[in-house]
């Protein structure tokens, strides 16, 4: 199936089986390595990208769902890797990477909860951040770093 | 266990709040990038896909292996136990019981029996199905009592893989007897990325494995009497989490990978599915202890006789150390000098367990600080007193004999009491109406043995200096904390330290522990600062002096090596937790978790309370989520991730680090924080409810069927 979709503002256009899911397309076909696989499924958030600015698992979506859909990865957050994007300075500012496989699917959902209106209190945050685990850092530092962001 | 010689007092001791704002890991910049290189990141040209072919039984025969010669099986290559040149085993240490793959007999579900590889994994996977493995089934031993019992004989004489019994003065007289029984599941440190390796065959007929192994002479040596390979060159990726489990199930993988490669000449790469990780790979031993305490009218210890089982798994592996580390904490931070500990590390045909020292010296800290509490309970006094009364003092010995030359485990109660009165910052969930709130406290002392050996080495290339440091960091962040340490010695920004990787080509592996690391890279850059002076022809040890005016562009490289501490490495920990108890239903909710922690003057604050939040986490994790279900042929079923808790469901944290007397040489405070938090929740849900909570984890279902 050939399939055209914007990566990071970028337009792709690939001939791909329509039910591969979205995060082999980005990792083997696209080399965004960002996003990582972290379970079988529904489970780690380590895979979060955004799909029309709404955060999905791409492990979990079929790659024929983003015909024509933008979607966003960590790749671009920042087009320059001399200036990180304030998500990104605050995780690494408040040494909230750990091990860093999270790190990616974390700033991904933190862009998309950084875009709501309200923006979310320190409780608020923390439930929207259950979907994305994190087993290094007991998430203090992470939701200290994006509310910081978001304040 | 060694005996240190100086005895030291706790001495007067000033607490550090971790500041913001300092320096970032020195990786973070990659992480957050999303280009930190994971094994399954790196492109390599023309590279191979392996899979494993496991058994689906407990314990079996193996009759026959056949492909369906319908199939095609171009450019596939299969490997059994019969293309082993060398020896069939994994080496763990000494341990050479756990082949590399099962050839007559399988003892564990989802062990090893044939390896394979494909140009892609679809290719691989489907293969697989074309292989019948034959087996006859045998009657499994899944339960560590019978084979404690040895009904059944499935390891050696006993089913025995370890024993150790430590005596210290004799039984007494007086005082009453407490005797309980305590046990914890098997855990999973759940690292976020799998175990994954690439082997590639190098030109010169050497071979180069690159991935998540952090005891990469393990691997040198399996490859050495395996596979005959004597160049074997081990780089470690970049680890997305749980260094300790990267020990023993890694090696197994890079030999798998290594003699598909090694067979077809190309690169290949293993990386386990989640499924085949969370099922076969190594937990912590699930550990059983009876403890006997005989106590007085104010609750001090008179005599603790502890009986400990651990269920090795199929093979013995780490189950050695495992035992070493249970047995070294079995009194937790309590002294005793009428002790009787014996322990036993028995075969089961379920996978083998590995040692895994954050979750080990947690699990036993539950059992003995549950013991605290029946203490209290049993002659009505308060179970913080009956802490204070047994904890240890500087100058104390514990019962392996190792005399602590500081101890302040009063203190860390007592801070972490008066960080206990503040009132609840924000009332997260307060869950429903009629729950019952709960108060508990635990203490937990971590031991590391000292380790030394191997060496590090500094190297001055212009204005950059190198380090080159025998340790594989998994996420833990003591790569940044040596450079901070070497830019603070030399007053360099930290910007010019670089930190290499583990790449056995370069640096000789090593046990040693992080601070005998620390304290090296303290001897070589004062060498170094001496070189560069006496190069220059200046007396001065000001180091960005001394390079201003250094014309030559020669390289320097200065080695020290690293020196196995004298007596163990401490930490003390002392833990409050707030908890709610739905009666109905048995939800535990967190409110709030104190710790105070005391140990060495961290190098870099801000990490090391970041490390100890995480491991405050995980044994929330282990203590409340996480589900390790024993399937019928012994594998575990666990439904997700578990022993990781969500973002959700962590309370709120306040954290204080107490210094020790640096020069004595204290663990990291982040070590070993775990125990106490265990203890305490137990606690705090006995407090709420009356349920005695005798196991972790504590689910809902344990917690309903423990009330009153
Ligand atoms: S990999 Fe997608 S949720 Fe874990
Ligand atoms: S930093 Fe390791 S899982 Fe989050």
């Amino acid at each position: 199936m050939k399939l055209s979709f914007r990566v990071n503002s970028k337009i792709e256009v690939l001939d791909v089986e329509p039910l591969t899911p979205l995060i082999e397309v980005l990792r083997d076909r696209l080399a965004l390595i960002g996003a990582h696989q972290g379970c079988t499924g529904d489970n780690c958030g380590a895979c979060t990208v955004l799909v029309n600015d709404v955060p999905v698992y791409a492990c979990q979506v079929p790659v024929c769902q983003v015909d024509d859909a933008e979607v966003r990865t960590v790749e671009g957050l920042t087009a320059d890797a001399e200036r990180l994007a304030p998500l990104q300075e605050a995780l690494a500012k408040a040494g909230a990477t750990g091990c860093g496989f999270c790190t990616p699917g974390m700033l991904m959902i933190g862009l998309a909860l950084r875009q709501r209106q309200p923006r979310p209190g320190p409780e608020e945050l923390r439930e929207l951040l259950s979907g994305n685990l994190c087993r290094c850092t007991g998430y203090e530092a992470i939701v200290q770093a994006m509310l910081e962001v978001m304040e | 266990m060694s005996t240190a010689g100086v005895v030291l007092r706790a001495r007067k001791m000033s607490t550090v709040q971790a500041e913001r704002g300092v320096t970032p890991p020195i990786d973070a910049r990659d992480k957050v990038l999303g280009k930190a290189a994971y094994v399954d990141d790196v492109a390599v040209d023309g590279l191979q896909h392996a899979v494993v072919l496991r058994s689906p039984y407990a314990r079996a025969k193996i009759l026959g292996v056949s492909l369906d010669m319908e199939a095609d099986w171009e450019g596939i290559t299969v490997v059994t136990a019969a293309d082993i040149p060398g020896e069939n085993a994994v080496c763990i240490g000494e341990s050479r019981d756990w082949p590399l793959l099962a050839s007559k007999g399988v003892r564990h579900e989802g062990e090893a029996v044939v390896v394979l590889c494909a140009p892609t994994l679809r290719a691989a996977r489907a293969a697989l199905k074309r292989i019948e493995v034959r087996y006859e089934p045998l009657e499994p031993l899944l339960d560590p009592r019978k084979s404690e019992d040895n009904s059944v004989q499935i390891f050696g004489q006993d089913n025995v893989f370890a024993r150790t019994t430590i005596e210290r003065g004799g039984p007494r007289g007086s005082g009453r007897w407490i005797e309980c029984e305590w046990q914890v599941g098997a855990q999973d440190p759940v690292p976020l990325e799998t175990h994954g390796v690439i082997a590639k065959p190098e030109k010169d007929g050497s071979l180069t494995l690159f991935g998540t192994m952090s005891r990469p002479e393990w691997v040198q040596q399996t490859l050495r009497e395996a596979l005959k390979l004597s160049t074997v060159t081990v780089i470690q990726s970049v680890i997305g989490g749980g260094r300790s489990c990267r020990a023993e199930v890694p090696v197994q993988l890079a030999a798998h990978a290594a003699l598909c490669a090694i067979r077809i000449g190309k690169p290949v790469k293993l990386q386990l599915s989640r499924t085949e990780q969370l099922r076969y790979t190594a937990k912590r031993h699930p550990l059983q202890v009876t403890l006997r305490t005989q106590v007085d009218e104010v609750g001090r210890l008179h005599r603790v006789e502890a009986r400990l089982l651990l269920d090795g798994g199929a093979y013995a592996t780490s189950s050695a150390q495992a035992l070493e580390t249970a047995i070294l904490h079995a009194l937790g931070p309590y002294h005793c000098d009428s002790v009787y500990v014996h322990g036993v590390v028995v075969a089961t045909n379920r996978p083998p367990n590995a040692a895994l020292a954050e979750f080990d010296i947690a699990a036993m800290h539950f059992c003995i600080e549950r013991q605290m509490d029946q203490i209290a309970n049993s002659r009505t006094l308060n179970p913080v007193a009956v802490r204070k009364v047994n904890v240890l003092r500087g100058g104390d010995s514990l019962h392996t004999g190792d005399v602590l030359r500081w101890a302040v485990g009063v203190e860390v109660v007592e801070t972490a009491e008066r960080l206990a009165k503040a009132p609840l910052v924000a009332v997260r969930r307060p869950g429903p109406a009629k729950s019952l709130p709960g108060q508990g406290v635990g203490l937990s002392l971590c031991c590391l043995q000292p380790q030394g050996g191997g060496a590090v080495s500094v190297e001055l290339r212009g204005e950059k200096i190198r380090l080159l440091v025998p340790y594989v960091d998994a996420g833990e962040g003591h790569p940044t904390r040596f450079a901070v340490l070497v830019s603070r010695a030399l007053k360099v920004p930290i910007s010019s330290v670089v930190v290499r990787p583990m790449d056995t080509s370069r640096i000789q592996p090593s046990m040693a522990s992080p601070p005998e690391i620390q304290l090296a890279l303290g001897r070589v850059v004062q060498r170094l600062v001496k070189i560069v002076a006496q190069e220059v022809g200046s007396r001065s040890s000001d180091f960005a002096r001394l390079l201003k005016k250094r014309t030559s562009t020669k390289r320097i490289r200065v080695e020290e090596p690293i020196l196995p501490r004298e007596g163990l490495s401490v930490a003390f920990h002392a833990a409050i937790v707030d908890l709610l108890v739905d009666p109905d239903t048995g939800e535990v909710t967190l409110r709030r978790i104190v710790t105070t922690s005391a140990g060495r003057r961290p190098v870099h604050a801000r990490m090391s309370q970041i490390e100890l939040e995480g491991a405050v986490g995980r044994a929330i994790g282990s203590a409340l989520s996480e589900k390790l279900e024993v399937g019928p042929q012994g594998a575990w079923r666990v439904s997700g991730m578990g022993g990781i808790p969500k973002a959700g469901a962590m309370p709120e944290l306040v954290t204080e680090f107490i210094l020790a007397p640096d020069t004595l040489g204290p663990a990291e405070p982040e070590d070993g924080v775990g125990g106490a938090v265990l203890g305490a929740i137990a606690q705090a849900i006995e407090q709420a409810t009356g349920a005695v909570m005798r196991a972790v984890p504590m689910h809902p279902e344990q917690v309903l069927k423990a009330l009153p």
